[in-house]
């Protein structure tokens, strides 16, 4: 699917800009990024280490504020949510997936899937998190904690989770980079099914080459600029 | 969007349930400064209940045993008055008597109702570490308390018979029973037990009577008494008998009300050092609470920031370190007061060795109402003491937590 295919805008970054000021000098994280992405595409946001991937992610999520331009929701700036309505949003409509999974190391596997519901305003709603860790085949492990699992497993957790409400855009951070090759290639597998399933938005921001292929899109990001996009 | 759909209550429940599980285990993830903190709690807690109960129960049992003299009033030999009070209740070595021949001019005045004479003494008797409360008593003694009945045996056959009545206590502590003869401390003759009272709850429990005459001649103190127990015809003419009475030579009146707040004041003093070392106590634990509850915040600053990204608002965050903190503080109170339930003994032997009198029976009082309040304090302070970090864990930025620790 490209960006003419996927039809409704569903997200875009306008002239999107993040600096910061590490004592007297100023980094550019990100700068001057646009993009449209419409909803159901698979994006992948690639590049070395250090070249903004993560920031623009944050920027997208609304967890971060650009220095200059904007990030539109739906035609709608980020910017002009309140810290409630971000809150509600993120709780309701985005899932995201950490590059050291994010799990929480105080909860079961169950708990963790679990936490999105407990944390939205609406309180229940999505799928049973049982299901969905016996979906991504956790079903024996529903009440280990987090230091009881492999990396994999621990990953799968935070994928179950960030899906467990059933959100309309996933965000993933370097999903695969703590794990092997085989959990990496197990992940990039339940992201291609889910995304089938669910018709989501996934933007993966990634330097692993084997997401390109999955992809509709690619972005290529360098030293915080958009050096390169088009089709996977 | 920010259309709140309304929650059934059953999902406020489950709610409330994982929250608490997950205030519960996250409290697990550091046993030691966990069990540190709570056993704070707990030991300030412990004193600050043991202390406030103690005391509460300590006015009760007090007004209790002044209630069940059965007179309003003691004439005594002037002395000092804290002496006097403590004599009333608990008698005690004091070395001040009065004349016999004042009793038949107080009891010829019209606003006498009864008398009764009394000759108190305390003897101890080192060999077996027992102090004996001695009352030399005539018969208007019991005829002043009605609810004073025997359990077994009788009133003295005269009042120069070598005989004693028992209180149930003190029968009980003795191991004395009807007919055995016992010895008493400067007192010359053997005593034949004649009767033993019931339970009075009251300080008669543990005294040991003697016939007043028997008492004073034992003391080679003849015709002397340590006091005059008097009842008023009517409670309006009080002011006038200790005014008038005052008057007559080395003779001082000790009102009950007088006697109670006499040993309210002397006991005050502890009470006030004792509820210090616990309130200091009490500021530690708040401390620790706090220290706890911050050191958690800053070691999941990346888990609050992750939080925050899944959808956790402000406020969530900040209720998540409210109820740590207050499960923290109502663990500590309920292992405060249970440890307050089991050194309750403990507490009423320390106060019995550190205040000149406490009456008898069990003194200290934990019930439902001290809980409550405690309880309530211990949330209150639990809120206070958290306020800080979990201010610190809503303002979580999770760009730059999440940054900061990548």
């Amino acid at each position: 699917m490209t960006e003419a295919a996927a039809g409704e805008c569903f997200i875009e970054a306008r002239e999107l800009t993040r600096e910061y000021r590490r004592k007297v000098e100023l980094i550019h994280a990100v700068h001057e990024v646009s993009f449209t992405i419409g909803r159901g595409e698979h994006v992948v946001l690639f590049g070395p280490s250090g070249s903004g991937k993560t920031t623009l992610l944050q920027l997208l999520a609304g967890l971060d504020l650009p220095t200059h331009g904007a990030v539109l929701l739906r035609g709608r700036d980020l910017a002009s949510f309140s810290e409630k309505e971000l809150s509600i949003w993120r709780s309701r409509e985005v899932g995201f997936v950490f590059q050291d999974f994010g799990v929480i190391r105080s909860l079961s596997a169950l708990d963790n899937v679990r936490l999105p519901l407990i944390l939205s305003p609406d309180g229940e709603g999505g799928a049973s998190a049982r299901a969905t860790l016996e979906r991504l085949g956790l079903a024996d492990r529903l009440h280990h904690f987090p230091q009881q699992l492999s990396r994999g497993e621990q990953q799968r957790v935070a994928i179950a989770r960030a899906l467990i409400h059933s959100p309309s855009l996933l965000l993933a951070d370097e999903p695969t980079a703590s794990l092997d090759s085989a959990s990496s290639a197990e992940v990039v597998g339940i992201f291609e099914e889910l995304r089938a399933e669910r018709n989501l938005t996934v933007i993966v921001a990634t330097h692993d080459s084997s997401w390109i292929e999955r992809a509709d899109r690619c972005l290529y990001l360098d030293k915080g600029r958009l050096t390169r996009a088009g089709a996977a | 969007m920010s259309n709140r759909k309304s929650r059934p209550f059953a999902s406020l429940i489950a709610q409330a349930r994982f929250h608490l599980r997950w205030a519960w285990q996250e409290l697990l993830q550091h046993r030691a400064r966990t069990a540190a903190t709570l056993f704070g709690v707990a030991l300030a807690v412990a004193i600050v209940v043991s202390v406030r109960g103690f005391f509460a129960g300590y006015e009760v049992a007090l007004r209790k045993s002044i209630a069940s003299l059965g007179f309003e009033v003691l004439v005594t030999a002037k002395g000092c008055p804290y002496e006097a009070a403590t004599l009333v209740l608990a008698g005690g070595k004091i070395p001040m008597y009065m004349d016999e021949s004042f009793v038949r001019e107080i009891g010829s005045r019209p606003d006498v109702a009864a008398l009764t004479r009394l000759f108190l003494q305390s003897h101890s008797s080192d060999e077996e570490r027992r102090t004996y409360f001695v009352m030399g008593i005539e018969p208007s003694f019991l005829k002043m308390k009605p609810w004073v009945k025997f359990q077994r045996g009788q009133w003295f056959s005269s009042e120069h018979a070598a005989e004693t009545i028992l209180g149930y206590n003190a029968a009980s502590a003795l191991r004395m029973d009807l007919g055995q003869e016992m010895s008493l401390p400067n007192v010359a003759d053997k005593v034949r037990v004649v009767g033993i009272l019931d339970r009075t709850g009251a300080q008669d429990d543990g005294a040991v009577f003697l016939p007043l005459e028997f008492a004073q001649k034992a003391s080679d103190k003849k015709n002397k008494l340590t006091g005059v127990g008097v009842k008023i015809r009517d409670v309006e003419d009080l002011p006038r008998f200790i005014e008038e009475v005052q008057e007559l030579p080395n003779i001082q009146v000790v009102t009950l009300s007088q006697a109670r707040d006499q040993l309210l004041k002397l006991v005050s003093a502890t009470r006030n050092l004792t509820l210090a070392v616990g309130m200091l106590g009490v500021i530690v634990a708040v401390a620790m609470v706090f220290n706890t509850v911050f050191m958690s915040v800053i070691e999941r600053l990346r888990e609050l920031g992750i939080l925050k990204a899944i959808g956790a608002s402000a406020a969530r965050l900040f209720l998540v370190v409210v109820l740590e903190s207050l499960l923290l503080c109502v663990s500590g109170v309920l292992l405060g007061f249970l440890l307050a339930l089991s050194l309750s003994r403990l507490t009423e032997a320390t106060m019995r060795w550190l205040l000149p009198y406490v009456p008898t029976g069990s003194v200290l009082r934990l019930d439902w109402g001290t809980f409550g309040q405690i309880l309530a304090a211990g949330c209150a302070l639990g809120v206070i003491a958290c306020l800080l970090p979990a201010l610190r864990a809503a303002r979580t930025r999770p760009a730059l937590t999440m940054r900061l620790y990548d």
